[in-house]
């Protein structure tokens, strides 16, 4: 606790001092001091002066502009927010009718097509493996020589 | 906050819903620049976003938490920037909609600039416990300090913020 909060009685020394610490406003000043500080305000014409300057700064203050937050703004936050993997891919397959469906169908497509490739694959190495089978096989002797 | 951790983009849209706008608020009192507090808005929700694991739920309150990333962010932006407030003057200009030659014009324009003038921790309290309705407890914590050098920050931003203010009393005097 300060000395301007001290429960003790406000010289204007100690009025100047809640001012300066709390403004013009008696609302935010300390309840120990309010009713004494207010008491030698309208007793004591320097008192009265110091207060009025105290409520002057704080009008000025409280005329300053301040803009609204822009409409736009909550958007732009939220669209600027970082997206994990999951949303990304969500958001994917959200866009259209179609990238579910092709997604879905792709496995097929591309199993049908290797299962294609390999069919014909093992049908050259079949005829390959029936060839060597029945072609002569010459076997040399090395013991001969 | 636990459902923005498990990376809930619908309770993050919620929770973007509820401090966006109070947070933009700050970091245009502490840029002055209409398009540096839309980016750094962004970037400190985006911050959320990415570090929400690192928020330990009963160690500080979110807003606390959300506001020193926010903090931090228009620290670095205040020091790439440091000189260059031009752009800021033009658009609190435009904001107010009045001609800098009056007079209430003036007082605005030399209190916006005595308010960017001020140490970045003095402004900080001044932002959160004034125009953010912060009690000087939670400015305290924001800020990693006592609640009595919170007060002490405040005391030396009003005074340097009175003397910006004083030739246009006596003038109105």
């Amino acid at each position: 606790m300060n000395d301007s909060d001290s429960p003790a009685n406000v010289t204007k020394e100690a009025l100047a001092d809640l001012l300066d610490r709390h403004g013009g406003d008696p609302e935010r000043w300390p309840e120990a001091k309010r009713a004494q500080a207010l008491a030698l305000v309208e007793a004591d014409a320097e008192a009265q002066r110091l207060h009025a300057e105290a409520k002057a700064l704080d009008a000025a203050l409280d005329a300053l502009p301040t803009p609204p937050m822009p409409s736009r703004l909550p958007h732009r936050v939220l669209d600027a927010l970082p997206r994990d993997f999951a949303e990304v891919v969500l958001d994917w397959f959200g866009a259209s009718f179609w990238r579910p469906v092709s997604f879905a169908l792709a496995p097929l497509v591309v199993g049908f097509a290797l299962g294609n490739a390999q069919q014909e694959g093992t049908g050259d190495l079949e005829d390959a493996v029936t060839l060597l089978a029945f072609s002569e096989v010459q076997v040399f002797d090395l013991a001969e020589d | 906050m636990a459902r923005v951790q498990r990376k809930d983009r619908e309770a993050f849209s919620v929770l973007l819903g509820r401090h966006g706008t109070a947070i933009h608020a700050f970091v245009f009192r502490f840029t002055g620049n209409a398009s540096d507090a839309e980016d750094l808005t962004q970037e400190t929700f985006l911050r959320v976003w990415s570090r929400a694991g690192t928020w330990e739920a009963g160690r500080v309150r979110f807003t606390t938490w959300a506001y020193r990333i926010a903090r931090n962010l228009c620290i670095d932006a205040w020091r790439t920037r440091q000189g260059a407030t031009a752009d800021a003057e033009v658009d609190v200009d435009e904001l107010a909609g009045d001609s800098p030659s009056n007079d209430a014009g003036r007082v605005r324009r030399a209190l916006e600039a005595a308010l960017r003038a001020l140490p970045e921790r003095q402004r900080t309290a001044l932002v959160l416990c004034h125009h953010q309705g912060w009690s000087n407890r939670e400015a305290a914590q924001m800020l990693d300090v006592s609640v009595d050098a919170l007060e002490s920050l405040l005391a030396r931003a009003r005074r340097s913020l009175r003397k910006t203010l004083a030739p246009y009393r006596e003038a109105q005097q």
